[in-house]
């Protein structure tokens, strides 16, 4: 179990990575060549425009006080309007990061679930007919290259079946009508059904090896033997001895990959034109949209921090020869 | 009838390279309260007995003849299913404990629990929690260190919740694979005198293995020394250790450092313990022995020094007058 006090010493040492991150971040950005305005470049814009363009976003000030200036906005939640859509930062994230939590976080959770159970029967029937087969399927998802795989499904399955659609997330014309919550629930299912396979699918190998061999290092420990000495049946040493000490190292995989879904993935977004924080992050990052990029990574590196930590602290408590 | 009666029992490991028997023709009996040691060698067979008696022989053993028969019952002949209910009930096992003997995510009391449980699945609470403060009572554990987990107990104490575990449903028959070898001498003490003190009290068969002569002198009232897969002497504790028939008893008796040999230890010179991938009538201690003549190509014999001591040897004359002084 954690003491308060290691929580305590541990938020400070996330908020203290989390302000390096931030700093790094700026500057970062402001190294990196062009300009956000040679970006919008309009030919009608004058000399003129283009210098009160930049005086408005602030890029003629010295570099540090650019930087005080993002700071302060940072703490007082202000995280700056975006020079690509004009709208605030803050307004553009929401609305992206629901439809990539959506499709993520949902996928990463259902693969783990799968993966964990599937690796406990494979490893339980270790060198068998199902066994083999689930492990060489769960090696050939996992080295699946994710673009040719999911443009192979959108292929068979969106475009000659015609069973799920091509792209997006929903249909306009079913949310400018007047149709059920129920019809809209069901439309945004039919969408997510493609990604969401895709994505299942090639995590659901590794998490489905991690767990099998996780699993077979456990049998051979000596509590096994115990148990079965005790005349425990089988699937009581296997499900309350076996998995629970084998699901461990599973666990932080799984909240890493969590906390990682947050920034959705490029290439799964753009294929599925799926408008996520992933196609967001690559299009603000090309068009030099400083705070929206810096929103995004920031967010990030946020919850990726938040995530280690609960992983750990989570770890604690399920492990009760970890104290801290 | 006996407790366990063992009889002409061989196991076999299949490998890649053939079928290794691993015990050989072995036959013992045990009475109610009764205590038989079996010593000899790593790899001698021992500790394949012992997992033959719980029915939890590796996947590619084969038990190749033989009954090993307990309260009456053929268990050689059981399922899985029906090992499940002696398992833990009748016969129970009490493994060293320096390895992850326990499971290092749940508290001891619980996995002490879960034998009862598994057992008696109408047992009261109360009657369950009396039963594990006796349980714990016995093997000396303060009844406030009962929810700990396993990697908060010493070695120890971890030895005396697994003799605990073992004890949980009153078993018939204990099996006591190296209960101690881990231990250092004072707590091994310790843990010896608490497997006698539970198992005289409790009259339960114990079945003792360790590789440690002096171990199994110091609990068991009957001893049999194994070599390569076959018992070759077994007798009383006095008999076997005052009068040792075997040669290959006296070497190992031989090779123990004591007060009376320190500067005259005999460590023999020997061989590589002999094939067991082949099956064969011939002695297989010839090649190590100091007094083989002319023991090739004959077959060894049991020969009866008293009604309770015996060793299986080519060469009557040597055992029956003993050979000097060991």
């Amino acid at each position: 179990m954690a003491k308060p006090g290691y929580i305590l010493l541990k938020l400070v040492e996330v908020g203290i990575i989390f302000f390096v991150i931030l700093t790094a971040l700026f500057f970062l950005f402001r190294l990196s060549p062009g300009d956000p305005i040679s970006k919008m470049v309009d030919p009608m814009l004058t000399p003129e425009d283009m210098a009160h363009l930049i005086q408005q976003m602030g890029l003629d000030r010295p570099m540090w006080e650019q930087y005080l200036i993002y700071v302060k906005n940072f703490f007082t939640g202000h995280f700056g309007v975006s020079f690509h859509y004009g709208e605030p930062v803050a307004t553009i994230i929401a609305d992206k990061l629901k439809w990539t939590l959506l499709l993520f976080t949902t996928s990463t959770l259902l693969a783990a679930f799968a993966g964990v159970y599937l690796g406990k029967i494979a490893a339980w029937h270790k060198g068998s007919r199902l066994d083999n087969v689930m492990s060489v399927s769960a090696l050939v998802c996992y080295t699946l290259f994710i673009p040719w795989f999911a443009l192979l499904l959108l292929w068979i399955l969106g475009f000659k079946w015609g069973l799920f659609p091509l792209g997006g997330v929903l249909t306009p014309a079913l949310w400018i009508s007047n149709a059920s919550v129920f019809a809209r629930i069901l439309d945004v299912l039919h969408h997510l059904m493609l990604p969401l396979l895709t994505l299942f699918i090639i995590n659901l190998g590794s998490y489905l090896l991690l767990m099998r061999s996780s699993m077979l290092s456990v049998l051979r420990e000596d509590y096994i033997l115990t148990a079965r000495a005790k005349g425990l049946s089988e699937k009581k040493i296997r499900n309350k001895h076996a998995a629970r000490n084998a699901a461990l190292p599973v666990i932080t995989s799984v909240g890493l990959s969590l906390a990682f879904s947050i920034n959705g993935g490029a290439l799964t977004e753009q294929i599925f034109t799926w408008p996520g924080i992933g196609r967001e992050l690559i299009f603000a990052v090309s068009n030099n949209d400083y705070p929206l990029a810096q929103a995004c990574f920031l967010l990030i590196a946020l919850v990726v921090l938040c995530a280690n930590l609960i992983v750990d602290l989570l770890y604690a408590w399920l492990d009760p020869r970890i104290t801290y | 009838m006996s407790l366990l009666s063992v009889d002409h029992l061989s196991i076999g490991y299949q490998t890649k390279k053939g079928m290794l028997k691993a015990v050989d023709n072995i036959r013992f009996d045990l009475e109610k309260g009764q205590s038989l040691g079996f010593v000899g060698e790593s790899g001698c067979g021992k500790t394949t007995i012992g997992m033959a008696l719980m029915g939890l022989l590796p996947e590619n053993a084969v038990i190749l003849g033989g009954h090993i028969r307990f309260q009456g019952e053929d268990l050689a002949s059981l399922t899985e299913t029906q090992w499940q209910t002696v398992r833990g009930a009748k016969i129970a096992m009490i493994f060293q404990a320096a390895m992850n003997a326990l499971n290092p995510v749940m508290p001891v009391n619980e996995q002490i629990k879960e034998a009862i449980i598994t057992h008696q699945p109408d047992i009261s609470k109360t009657d369950l929690a009396d039963r594990m403060k006796e349980l714990f009572d016995l093997v000396d554990i303060p009844a406030r260190r009962m929810k700990d987990y396993p990697h908060e107990y010493s070695g120890g104490m971890k030895q005396r919740a697994i003799i605990a575990m073992a004890l949980a449903c009153d078993p018939a028959l204990i099996i006591a694979d190296e209960p101690t070898t881990a231990l250092d001498v004072i707590v091994q003490d310790q843990i010896l005198r608490e497997i006698k003190k539970v198992q005289e009290a409790t009259r339960t068969g114990l079945v003792f293995i360790s590789h440690d002569i002096a171990v199994v002198a110091s609990v068991c009232e009957r001893i049999c020394v194994m070599y390569a897969g076959q018992i070759v002497e077994t007798g009383t504790r006095k008999e076997v250790f005052k009068s040792p028939r075997h040669p290959y008893t006296r070497t190992l008796l031989n090779s123990y450092l004591s007060l009376d040999n320190l500067n005259d230890i005999r460590v023999p010179d020997m061989k590589e313990s002999p094939d067991q991938m082949i099956d064969t009538d011939e002695c297989r201690f010839a090649g190590s022995c100091a007094y083989a003549k002319g023991c090739a190509g004959r077959s060894p014999d049991w020969i009866d020094i008293s009604p309770t001591h015996k060793a299986f040897c080519c060469n009557p004359d040597m055992i029956r007058r003993g050979h000097g002084k060991s």
